[in-house]
């Protein structure tokens, strides 16, 4: 269901998710953001898929909260000393704050990386800087295009049994054959890359995409809606309404009359997965039961 | 083959702890004299209004602005005053945090007693002087010879220290 909004609007909508996200130190809003970040990803993704993606944001948390405190003197509860250095328990909370931080704007962009193919990207940028966006679909083309090249190249290698019974070193060598076999094959795509666009008539003048995206009443209201939210969540954040500090020490979290600020950044935060929700509950209903 | 790797990887990366290690608790060498030192925020007392949240709430600013009253400390021949300063706040257990800065080759004392540089406003931060003067030179830049009286002060705006 959400797929088919406009491109714009996702991309609204998600920027200011993610601002919210990086501009916070609050441990709620974080967890709040991951959750959310979650949920949806679980949505669009399924439950394989977004398992990865925790398996692999739990590991950027635990390394981040393993190196922070080894290099930072910041905080006054002493775990314990290594030589003349001591490990405080605030820089481990905040090491865990900080990867929770990073993994939820990762988890986000993943969100927004799924939603907008290139299709969409060179949607967005077509109408105002039509070069920018003819840039940005292509290379993002480009990287799938030769992950899989290198792919087959190393195959071939394989294939032909140069990897038998040799050593480190030799392996290492044929991989870089392999790299530059890759970037002379990626030359001469860009060649006739380029060839096939120049026919195509890209590089005319008053060159128009084809855009299939129209602007919808549910667009309008949706940006307006992540507009007014996301900007007053910001306002209200930069005021200070859920500051949080960690250094020299954190106190506990109070349920005071700040608390409404929660339940707007939930609010706002799972819109797209409630919206996601009920298309998929609407597509159940409406399928044929034949 | 991958487990041998790793574990020589695991064997050089014990011994660069243990050599860390070793580095830190280096000899300074003959006693020399004596000097005087005092550390002290009253520059912060004027301008609680500016003070970070996390300071206030744990009462971390002491109420007569003296952190470290006037004591005498003993000085070795390869002291200097940020060696000095480490020894003092480690007998005195005092917080101190501080960074290397390889541009100016000298050491950066970044916090004392959990107030930081820029806690109180912008232009805060960690300064000191030797009899009344105002260092011109990094804390490890600056060999002691004995007699020196050395302050450590925080000032606020700048200029509000003379």
């Amino acid at each position: 269901m959400i797929e088919k909004q406009n491109p714009i609007t996702i991309l609204c909508y998600i920027f200011f998710v993610i601002f919210i996200t990086m501009f916070s130190t609050n441990p709620i809003m974080l967890s709040i953001s991951f959750v959310s970040a979650i949920l949806i990803y679980l949505s669009l993704q399924g439950v394989k898929k977004t398992l990865i993606r925790l398996m692999y944001s739990v590991i950027f948390i635990l390394i981040i909260t393993i190196f922070n405190p080894l290099f930072s003197r910041q905080g006054m509860t002493i775990l314990f000393l290594i030589g003349e250095f001591a490990i405080t328990l605030e820089a481990l909370v905040y090491g865990i704050i900080i990867g929770l931080m990073f993994s939820s704007v990762m988890i986000w962009f993943g969100v927004l990386n799924t939603l907008l193919d290139s299709d969409k990207i060179s949607y967005i940028f077509s109408k105002y800087t039509p070069k920018i966006g003819t840039i940005l679909s292509v290379s993002l083309g480009l990287f799938p295009k030769y992950i899989s090249q290198y792919r087959k190249i190393d195959n071939n290698l394989k294939g032909l049994g140069l990897y038998d019974n040799v050593n480190a070193l030799s392996k290492i060598k044929l991989k870089f054959h392999a790299l530059s076999t890759l970037v002379s094959w990626s030359i001469e795509g860009a060649v006739t890359l380029s060839d096939s666009m120049s026919a195509r008539g890209y590089d005319l003048k008053g060159k128009r995409i084809y855009l299939k995206y129209s602007f919808g009443i549910l667009d309008i209201l949706f940006l307006l809606f992540s507009f007014a939210i996301g900007i007053c969540l910001l306002v209200f954040m930069g005021l200070g309404v859920c500051s949080f500090y960690y250094y020299p020490t954190f106190k506990v979290l109070e349920w005071d009359s700040n608390i409404w600020i929660y339940f707007v950044t939930f609010g706002f935060m799972n819109i797209m997965f409630l919206i996601n929700v009920w298309g998929m509950i609407k597509w159940q209903f409406t399928v044929s039961k034949i | 083959m991958k487990k041998k790797l790793f574990a020589i990887v695991l064997v050089i990366l014990c011994c660069a702890l243990l050599a860390s290690l070793l580095v830190g608790c280096n000899d300074l060498g003959e006693k020399v004299g004596q000097v005087t030192i005092t550390i002290e925020c009253k520059t912060i007392l004027d301008n609680m209004d500016k003070v970070e949240q996390g300071l206030l709430d744990n009462n971390i600013i002491p109420e007569d602005g003296v952190i470290l009253k006037k004591t005498t400390a003993t000085i070795y021949e390869k002291d200097n005053v940020y060696t000095l300063l480490k020894r003092v706040c480690k007998q005195n257990k005092i917080h101190l945090d501080y960074d290397y800065e390889a541009v100016f080759q000298t050491y950066y004392i970044k916090a004392i007693n959990h107030i930081y540089e820029m806690s109180v406003g912008e232009s805060s931060g960690w300064m000191y002087f030797i009899n009344g003067m105002e260092a011109d030179k990094g804390a490890s830049l600056y060999k002691l010879k004995g007699g020196e009286d050395i302050l450590f002060a925080y000032t606020v705006v700048v200029g509000d220290l003379k």
